[in-house]
């Protein structure tokens, strides 16, 4: 019976390759990372990327799965041990899963329908106009990941212009950093605390999600794309809610925090113009982007409550209804020696919020490739974080990513890195200064 | 008297291909090179290291005129889907599948090396000899025009100069030497199997050979198909990024 189970899907399998020309790839990676101080096991995943295409003339279906496995076991009790879901957890993904249509009804039209990544933005990774899906920060050191999103997307190409329409319907938070790397966002979920704080009220903290209407959880955005004197020009809308929640109201019973009851956090609504643009200037190639955050009010509310009297709220607004700017000014070049150069500088992350908030990232990447484009050397690679220049030396972070990279054969990649990271102040990645860590990542493409 | 005449024009004919000047040749070598209105082929890209060794590379290739091109790797896995698309006036993209969209390339890459093979994205520019090069005229043998060609005003180039052995015949350059900046030979280029297909000569195998670095980039042609009226829409980022 197996064998019989096994030898039709063998030749459905047969079947819709042939006959549907679909096309099956993927690679598989191994990336573990070791911290270097207390030499913990700071990253392990394992993951197997698939892809299938089916091209049958203006008509395309692509699908991406992930199938990860994070190394470590969710089992904590001893029956947890009967599971293996628990002792060994496999993670799926849907990346994307999606129709495209060219030339829907007109020629000029093409429409896509379905579990689809839309990235917009020229800056590279670090995208102040890229807010429709929703951010993927699983792994803080894959900065520009994102969730795939459920969606419509309609471009319509007239001349020298596209225009690009996009509806989601339904809302999809962030995913936050895996494990203690939340640390890093302390500031946000929590009221004044520092992370080790965080961590002690992580069960209390609670969100909530914006109703499933149209009206509540959708998100549309609208883009229109043009090239200008050899320059490349867009200018973007985008309105729906933040995807990384606010502090909206703490629950205490008195002034300290283990009288703490719980903690509700928001997704507030935001709208969004954009604006980027991209070229060459003198042989060096330039970038520019721009996000500018109309939000709405948000108001903090602290909520001290006792038995048999009345609750005392203390308020404050923790997002004003004023807009904000987020942007990335970017440059490249290669020299003649081969060596690469990369540099943004990038005014607000993308999770900082409010005028007054919004930090300042230098964020360079230079590197040489050897023997025949089969090792690359990532020399001076990292950034440096600071909020005002002034200031620089009592509020900073620096972290250095030194990186090997080799290709021995075709379809094999296998790097050697380390972070190291100093800062001083209240910095993003000062948090974050003493995981120090090396790292070795294998890739098989097929 | 007919063979008196037959003579006379032969010698004028002779005189007259004698008499081309070094600008002239180099158009009629554009006018062999570019002449298909566009052109579609599969190519096999062989890389060899200097220890022997091969990698390979597999892409199609979209042209249309002199300065619209487009190329998509198909094999291996860790670059399927790659793709470029040169367009007039120095406006490049490049489409990386693992971002999910094209990026804008500068002209400083110019320099680099294309997807690994012997190449330069300057060897890959979209411009004919003629605009991009002044010639002068070195030696003619029995079966080559040799020409001299340095970049012309206005043009920037990372070679000091190419020399171009020009077959007497068809006008197809069939060999050509770079040579870098301090005047040193840099790569060879060397076009083989020349044949017409319907009414234009194409090398079914091209071979860079980077002198340097003692590694070569072979290239065998495959589906060739010439004026098949490809549509502007191909060389659009539309169409990259599919």
């Amino acid at each position: 019976m197996r064998l019989k189970k096994f030898i039709i899907l063998v030749l459905i399998f047969f079947n819709i390759t042939n006959s549907q020309n679909l096309k099956i790839g993927g690679y598989i990676q191994a990336d573990d990372r070791l911290r270097w101080k207390d030499k913990k096991i700071s990253w392990e995943e394992y993951r197997l990327d698939l892809t299938g295409e089916v091209v049958l003339d203006n008509v395309k279906f692509y699908s991406e799965l992930w199938f990860r496995n994070f190394g470590s076991s969710d089992a904590n009790k001893l029956f947890d041990l009967i599971d293996k879901d628990k002792v060994e957890p496999l993670n799926i993904d849907l990346r994307e899963a999606y129709v495209d249509v060219k030339g829907f009804i007109f020629e000029n039209v093409d429409l896509k329908i379905g579990r689809q990544r839309i990235a917009w933005g020229t800056a590279d990774k670090l995208n102040p106009t890229d807010n429709l899906n929703p951010d993927d920060l699983e792994d803080i050191w894959d900065y520009g990941r994102h969730l795939g999103s459920n969606s419509v997307k309609l471009s319509v190409y007239a001349g020298n212009f596209t225009f690009t329409g996009v509806f989601i319907p339904t809302f999809t938070p962030a995913v936050l950093p895996r494990g203690d790397w939340l640390d890093i966002f302390a500031d946000e979920f929590s009221f004044g605390t520092d992370e080790k704080q965080l961590n002690l009220i992580r069960e209390k903290i609670f969100i909530k999600n914006p109703e499933p209407t149209l009206k509540d959880a959708s998100k549309f955005g609208l883009k229109i794309s043009t090239n200008i004197s050899g320059f490349d020009f867009s200018l973007s809308y985008v309105q729906g809610r933040d995807d990384i929640p606010i502090l909206k109201k703490v629950f205490v019973s008195d002034l300290t925090l283990s009288s703490l009851d719980s903690v509700i956090l928001i997704f507030p609504k935001m709208k969004i113009v954009g604006f980027d643009f991209a070229g060459d200037l003198g042989g060096v190639g330039v970038w520019g982007e721009a996000g500018v955050f109309f939000p709405e009010k948000v108001v903090f509310e602290y909520v001290l409550y006792r038995l048999g009297s009345e609750s005392i709220i203390y308020s404050s607004d923790i997002l004003e209804e004023k807009n904000y700017t987020r942007f990335v000014l970017g440059m490249d070049y290669s020299f003649k020696n081969g060596v690469y150069l990369n540099m943004q500088y990038l005014h607000g992350f993308l999770h900082e919020r409010g005028r007054g908030n919004l930090r300042n990232y230098l964020v360079f990447n230079v590197e040489k490739k050897f023997f025949d484009d089969k090792l690359k050397f990532n020399f001076l690679s990292g950034g440096i974080e600071f909020k005002r220049l002034s200031d620089v030396r009592n509020n900073y972070a620096f972290i250095y990513n030194p990186q090997i990279s080799y290709s021995p054969i075709d379809n094999f990649e296998f790097s050697l890195g380390g972070r190291l990271i100093d800062g001083k102040g209240r910095t993003m990645f000062g948090r974050i200064k003493d995981r120090d860590e090396v790292y070795l990542r294998v890739k098989y493409s097929f | 008297m007919w063979l008196i005449v037959l003579l006379i024009f032969s010698l004028l004919w002779n005189t007259s291909f004698a008499q081309l000047t070094a600008d002239e040749i180099l158009k009629k070598v554009d006018e062999v090179t570019y002449a298909p209105k566009d052109q579609f082929y599969k190519a096999k890209v062989i890389l060899i290291d200097k220890n022997g060794r091969e990698s390979y590379r597999e892409a199609l290739m979209y042209q249309k005129g002199t300065h619209k091109r487009l190329v998509k790797f198909t094999e291996p896995a860790d670059i399927r889907g790659i793709g470029f698309l040169s367009l007039p006036d120095d406006v490049n993209y490049v489409y990386l599948p693992a971002f999910k969209k094209s990026r804008r390339i500068a002209s400083h890459i110019k320099n680099q090396n294309f997807a690994g093979t012997d190449f330069t994205y300057e060897d890959m520019e979209a411009l004919t000899y003629s605009e991009k090069w002044k010639p002068e005229f070195l030696r003619k043998d029995e079966s080559h025009y040799v020409l001299n060609l340095t970049p012309r005003e206005g043009r920037t180039s990372d070679y000091s100069k190419l020399v171009m052995y020009v077959r007497t015949d068809n006008f197809y350059p069939e060999k050509i030497e770079y040579y870098d900046k301090a005047g040193n030979l840099y790569k060879i280029l060397t076009r083989r199997k020349i044949q017409k297909v319907g009414n234009y000569w194409v090398a079914f195998e091209t071979e860079m050979k980077d002198v340097k670095k003692n590694h070569t980039t072979r290239m065998v042609l495959d589906d060739i198909k010439f004026d098949t009226n490809l549509s502007d829409d191909i060389f659009t980022v539309r169409n990259l990024e599919r």
